[in-house]
């Protein structure tokens, strides 16, 4: 008889769960990921967080030099406006240097700082360099006033003299007086203006030729009569005049002699004695057609 | 500068860290499960055979019995001495086998290890280039004379 026995039907390795070494892993991956995605979105918002700081900040700057330069260009504007009416042009400098610390302490005050007092100085050094060029094209416009200021003293100076000594010539009544008045004017005035950049020297080199003209005129005519004295006469009214008749005659005469103010001799066929000539001809003709018009 | 931002930033890596912490923690326990489960099969295994062999035995001994002859002497000795050698050659490879494989999964345990310990490293890495940016821009911001 053969007892049944029990057989076993597990087969080899029974024991299966199934389980891999990375089973159960996915879930901590996810918490993983999450950190991961945590930093890089925060790392992404720090990022555009301040680059529009920066922009907003750059921007910011911008206006704040815009502003100030508009500032700065009209105080130096105006400052150089109110000098048109200034002769004081010893003071245009240290005044304008004085007005340029009280507008940049404004501006800092202003334009530069907040209202808890906190100076942007990261600001003002951008801005600075605009700052001292608005300054310094201040100063070249205060510097131009300056010239001006000084030039029309200058002129009005030079005018007055001038007029002074036109006169002299015109009433002098010998050689010696005119050679004086001109050589006085030559060696004063003229060498005193010549080559001064601050003077047109277009108005000084004109004025020299008319006063030598005016001079070589007046010599020629206190030559032209006998022992250095003009020829006069009296007219009808017992009135003295210059007798132009004579003037001209002698004055055309080759024989007599004539020099100008500066020395050297007029020939008659020199172009300023010549004229001379044709002037006191016309004004000797034109005092004989008013004797004859009074006659007739 | 956003005070929180650094922290976040510090924050959201120890997360990180965590998550592969808890990998670590996930893939050793699951080592140790296919190393017990290993060892239960073996020793299965090892049971097994050891009750087929005393059940071989025994019904050698049953029919060397009654066919009269007696047990152990002279050629049945010498192939009972096979047979039993056989066996434990058997039996020693098995044994082996399940060495090789706790061998081959400590390797590929320490792999996985050595991976998880790179992903952290590598977070840091990058947590701390994140944070190092974030600084030197907000230094650039602040010499700028930006305010936050």
């Amino acid at each position: 008889m053969k007892i049944p026995r029990y057989t076993s039907n597990l087969g080899s390795a029974p024991i299966q769960s199934g389980r891999s070494l990375t089973t159960g892993v996915g879930s901590a991956q996810g918490m993983a990921n999450l950190g991961k995605t945590m930093l890089d979105s925060i790392t992404q918002f720090a990022a555009a967080k301040q680059e529009i700081e920066l922009k907003l900040r750059d921007q910011e700057i911008t206006n704040l030099k815009t502003l100030a330069e508009g500032d700065s260009l009209m105080a130096a504007n105006d400052f150089n406006f109110g000098l048109e009416q200034r002769k004081d042009y010893n003071n245009f400098q240290p005044d304008y240097d004085g007005m340029w610390n009280k507008h940049t302490a404004k501006v800092k005050k202003d334009r530069f700082t907040d209202k808890k007092g906190n100076f942007d100085q990261y600001a003002w050094e951008q801005y600075e360099p605009f700052h001292n060029k608005a300054y310094m094209q201040g100063k070249v416009a205060v510097q131009g006033n300056i010239s001006k200021a000084r030039n029309a003293q200058s002129v009005t100076a030079y005018n007055t003299n001038y007029d002074a000594t036109t006169k002299s010539i015109e009433t002098s009544t010998s050689v010696a007086q005119v050679t004086g008045n001109w050589q006085e004017w030559e060696n004063g005035t003229f060498a005193k203006y010549s080559g001064l950049a601050t003077f047109d020297q277009g108005t000084l080199a004109t004025g020299y030729d008319e006063l030598l003209a005016k001079s070589n005129n007046q010599m020629m005519l206190l030559q032209s009569g006998e022992n250095g004295k003009t020829p006069i006469y009296k007219n009808p009214q017992g009135v003295t005049a210059t007798d132009w008749s004579k003037v001209a005659e002698r004055a055309a005469d080759p024989t007599v002699k004539m020099y100008d103010v500066q020395g050297n001799e007029l020939t008659v066929d020199d172009p300023a004695r010549a004229d001379f000539i044709k002037n006191a001809q016309q004004k000797s003709a034109e005092k004989i057609r008013l004797i004859l018009t009074k006659l007739l | 500068m956003a005070w929180w931002v650094i922290p976040a930033m510090v924050a959201s890596t120890a997360v990180t860290v965590m998550g592969i912490q808890q990998q670590k923690k996930n893939l050793r326990a699951n080592d140790a499960w296919r190393k017990y489960e290993n060892e239960l099969n073996f020793n299965y295994e090892k049971q097994k055979r050891l009750t087929e062999e005393k059940k071989r035995l025994s019904l050698a001994r049953a029919t060397s019995g009654a066919s009269g002859a007696q047990m152990f002497t002279g050629s049945s000795l010498l192939v009972a001495q096979a047979d039993i050698e056989e066996f434990e050659t058997d039996m020693w490879y098995l044994e082996k086998g399940l060495w090789t494989k706790t061998q081959a999964q400590d390797a590929e345990l320490a792999g996985e290890i050595a991976n998880a310990n790179f992903a952290i490293g590598q977070s840091l890495f990058s947590t701390a280039a994140s944070v190092g940016t974030y600084q030197q821009n907000q230094k650039l911001l602040n010499s700028k004379g930006v305010v936050t």
